[in-house]
């Protein structure tokens, strides 16, 4: 295992102990120094990647598993979340049972960087320190800005770090199941931050609900994964897993996007508040659109042997984020949730290009038309966005009655249509669709 | 380079010759007011002896920007660059025209620049698909490949409605028809009058050369799609386009979010039908 690879992952969680007792004194200067760490490891990995080797037993690496399940039981109890405490309950039992009946071997190198992995680390570091003064500005304006509230901000900036550094290096499934559960706690952190500011919406806890589900379903196909395979590495799924591969290969894929908040849903105004928007950006930079592309890709090898129905409805789920993203940013034009509406645009480019030019014998949907033309009209909306946002810069809101009278959305798309419904059924036809795709595959 | 220059001053003369063949005909059309036959090139000139009213740098900058950008546009057609090339070079040339309608900040210059991104965003998507089905049909997007192919194999067959498709783009570039979105500044009516606010005078001059030289650029676009010589291909899609103009005489003016319905409808529509009748058979 390599030594920066261990650094990048392990410094940030020693910074996360240090900033949990510091009772949030120092912790601007914590933010800042674990950004600039954090882009000189990258630096030197990117430059020197093959630096003195660390054997670190995987045993370790159980146990922190199994202790961060077991932390997230404790405090959803705490915080009366029974829902979480059911599936990290499951989680905990899986994880011990797995242990103590199968003993799996964890692959030779649990973390390591392939070049791709690198380059998106690099480009996520650079994110990162550009975002740092933004993020310690918008914290000093917080009005309320009490030291427990900078405590748990700090904690939560260190562990996505962490968290991001981990799941670009993890080479097995169990190892992605860490640091997903890593970038829960640091989700968690940020919401106690700035979930309850005064005028925002309250974030709809479905999703964390659904994320710790899909959790426990990518735990439970590792398991299953290994019992097939002999392997928990992804790059040794290359035959696949039989008949439930498309069923195996949903899961992942279900849990990249849950992960990633990828919903094509409007959940955008949780992130109400001026203050949380430099976070909020970051952490859907880092998590809704580098990791899930990242995650994805370490699956390429299972990918190539799935029925080209699911990959092709995959494809349309990623296109139909580029066109919601496009969407939701024009229906907010000239605020600041268009920004983040944009990344999930990319993000779903993203999204679709993990499954480009993926060989398949077999025909379903194949060479359908429908992905490009949601894509197209996705980034003719994007170029429509950009054109407001441009414009924006060279007058002020409209005092006219054509411009005020209607939604600058309705005025240049002229039907009567809500995209909304539209956009919330697609993904759920899509949804039902591959499962359908995938189910059928099972009993071939 | 000596033909692609000729082709370059042919495409920018072709068009006011036009508008001047059009306005002759018109005259003389019973029931039609006499005008000069010059009509339309002594009108570009007198904009241009015209000093801009309340015009400050913006409205210069974004003018000159959008006739640079329509004449490299032009010489990329010439040249038989890739059409997606095209596509952005005009994509640019339009987001000068728009943002600089919105930088006026009055009324006339907001409705506009609305009308502008609605029309916008119907030909760039309209471009993108057909751009898919030609790339589909002929492996290729560079123009001079295109009308390579049309001589030799006649991509139209394969290429109806993308066909028709890019003209009703003209024709919602040329204001005609019930594509008419009413920004070209010849209609009477306030709204109708939306782009000569923001320009005037010598910097709406400009914007009109940049029209002309924008009709131009599809008119070859257009040309490159006849499955005949390069000079009569051109001289073909001329014609029609003539008598676009002239029909549009005798057809009512329609409502700008009417003609912006239609547009979708018409051109949106007949491109995605193409492209999805490629992908199935």
């Amino acid at each position: 295992m390599g030594f920066m690879v261990l650094c990048m992952v392990l410094v940030p969680l020693i910074l996360f102990f240090v900033t949990m007792f510091s009772k949030g004194k120092g912790t601007y200067l914590i933010i800042t120094v674990s950004g600039i760490f954090f882009l000189i490891c990258t630096l030197i990995m990117f430059l020197s990647p093959n630096m003195a080797d660390i054997n670190m037993p995987s045993l370790l690496w159980r146990i922190i598993s199994l202790l961060t399940v077991v932390l997230i039981f404790i405090r959803s109890i705490w915080d009366k979340q029974y829902i979480i405490s059911i599936f990290t309950f499951f989680q905990a039992i899986i994880l011990v049972l797995f242990e103590i009946l199968i003993s799996p071997a964890e692959p030779e190198r649990y973390l390591y960087f392939n070049f791709n992995e690198r380059l998106l680390l690099l480009s996520g570091a650079v994110v990162i320190i550009l975002f740092i003064p933004f993020i310690i500005y918008c914290l000093k304006k917080l009005e309320n800005n009490s030291l427990n509230k900078l405590r748990h901000f700090g904690m939560g900036f260190v562990l996505m770090l962490s968290s991001f550094a981990g799941l670009m290096a993890a080479k097995s499934m169990t190892g992605l199941f860490l640091f997903w559960q890593w970038q829960y706690i640091s989700g968690y952190l940020f919401l106690r931050v700035f979930g309850q500011t005064a005028g925002a919406k309250s974030f709809p806890r479905v999703i964390v609900y659904i994320q710790q589900a899909a959790l426990t379903l990518f735990l439970s196909v590792s398991v299953v994964a290994f019992k097939l395979t002999g392997f928990l590495s992804m790059q040794d799924f290359i035959n696949g897993f039989g008949n439930i591969s498309e069923f195996m290969a949903l899961i992942i894929f279900v849990s990249a996007i849950l992960m990633g908040l990828l919903v094509p849903e409007n959940f955008i105004p949780w992130f109400d508040s001026s203050r949380a928007v430099p976070i909020a950006g970051l952490y859907l930079i880092i998590f809704s659109l580098i990791v899930p592309y990242g995650v994805l890709l370490k699956f390429r090898p299972l990918f190539n042997n799935l029925y080209n129905g699911v990959i092709s409805l995959m494809i349309l789920y990623g296109s139909l984020l580029v066109f919601a993203g496009a969407y939701f940013a024009l229906l907010f034009c000239k605020s600041r949730h268009s920004i983040l509406s944009m990344i999930m645009c990319i993000a779903g480019l993203a999204v679709t290009t993990v499954f480009n030019k993926i060989q398949s014998g077999r025909i379903f949907l194949d060479g359908n038309p429908l992905p490009l033309l949601v894509i197209i009209a996705g980034i003719v909306l994007t170029v429509a966005y950009i054109i407001m946002w441009i414009s924006f810069i060279f007058t002020r809101p409209g005092d006219t009655s054509e411009c005020i009278d209607e939604h600058m959305l309705v005025s240049i798309i002229p039907f009567n249509i809500n995209y909304g419904l539209i956009i919330k059924i697609s993904w759920i036809a899509i949804s039902a669709l591959t499962l359908g795709v995938s189910l059928s595959c099972l009993v071939k | 380079m000596l033909g692609k220059i000729i082709w370059f001053f042919a495409v920018i003369l072709s068009v006011p010759v036009l508008y001047i063949a059009y306005n002759f005909i018109k005259s003389m059309m019973p029931g039609q007011s006499k005008t000069y036959i010059l009509q339309p090139v002594y009108r570009l000139l007198k904009l241009f002896e015209k000093k801009d009213e309340n015009a400050g740098f913006l409205a210069y900058f974004f003018s000159i920007g959008s006739c640079l950008f329509s004449l490299i546009a032009l010489y990329m057609t010439v040249a038989g660059f890739n059409f997606l090339f095209v596509i952005s070079v005009l994509s640019m040339m339009d987001l000068l025209v728009i943002t600089g309608a919105f930088s006026s900040g009055d009324f006339s210059g907001k409705v506009s620049a609305k009308r502008g991104i609605s029309r916008f965003i119907i030909w760039l998507f309209t471009s993108i698909v057909s751009a898919a089905s030609i790339y589909q049909v002929a492996g290729t997007l560079k123009l001079n490949e295109i009308s390579r192919l049309s001589e030799s194999n006649g991509l139209i067959v394969n290429l109806p409605f993308t066909f028709v498709s890019l003209f009703i783009i003209l024709l919602m570039k040329g204001n005609l028809m019930h594509f008419n979105f009413g920004i070209s500044g010849n209609e009477q009516s306030l709204l109708g009058d939306a782009l000569n606010s923001p320009y005037s005078g010598w910097s709406l001059a400009v914007i009109q050369l940049a029209q002309w030289t924008e009709t131009g650029v599809w008119l070859k676009i257009l040309s490159n799609f006849i499955p005949v010589a390069k000079p009569v291909s051109y001289g073909v899609v001329l014609f029609v386009f003539l008598a676009f103009l002239l029909l549009d005489g005798y057809i009512s003016t329609v409502e700008w979010k009417k003609a912006a319905r239609l547009s979708w409808g018409w051109a949106g529509g007949l491109a995605i039908i193409n492209f999805i009748y490629l992908f199935y058979y």
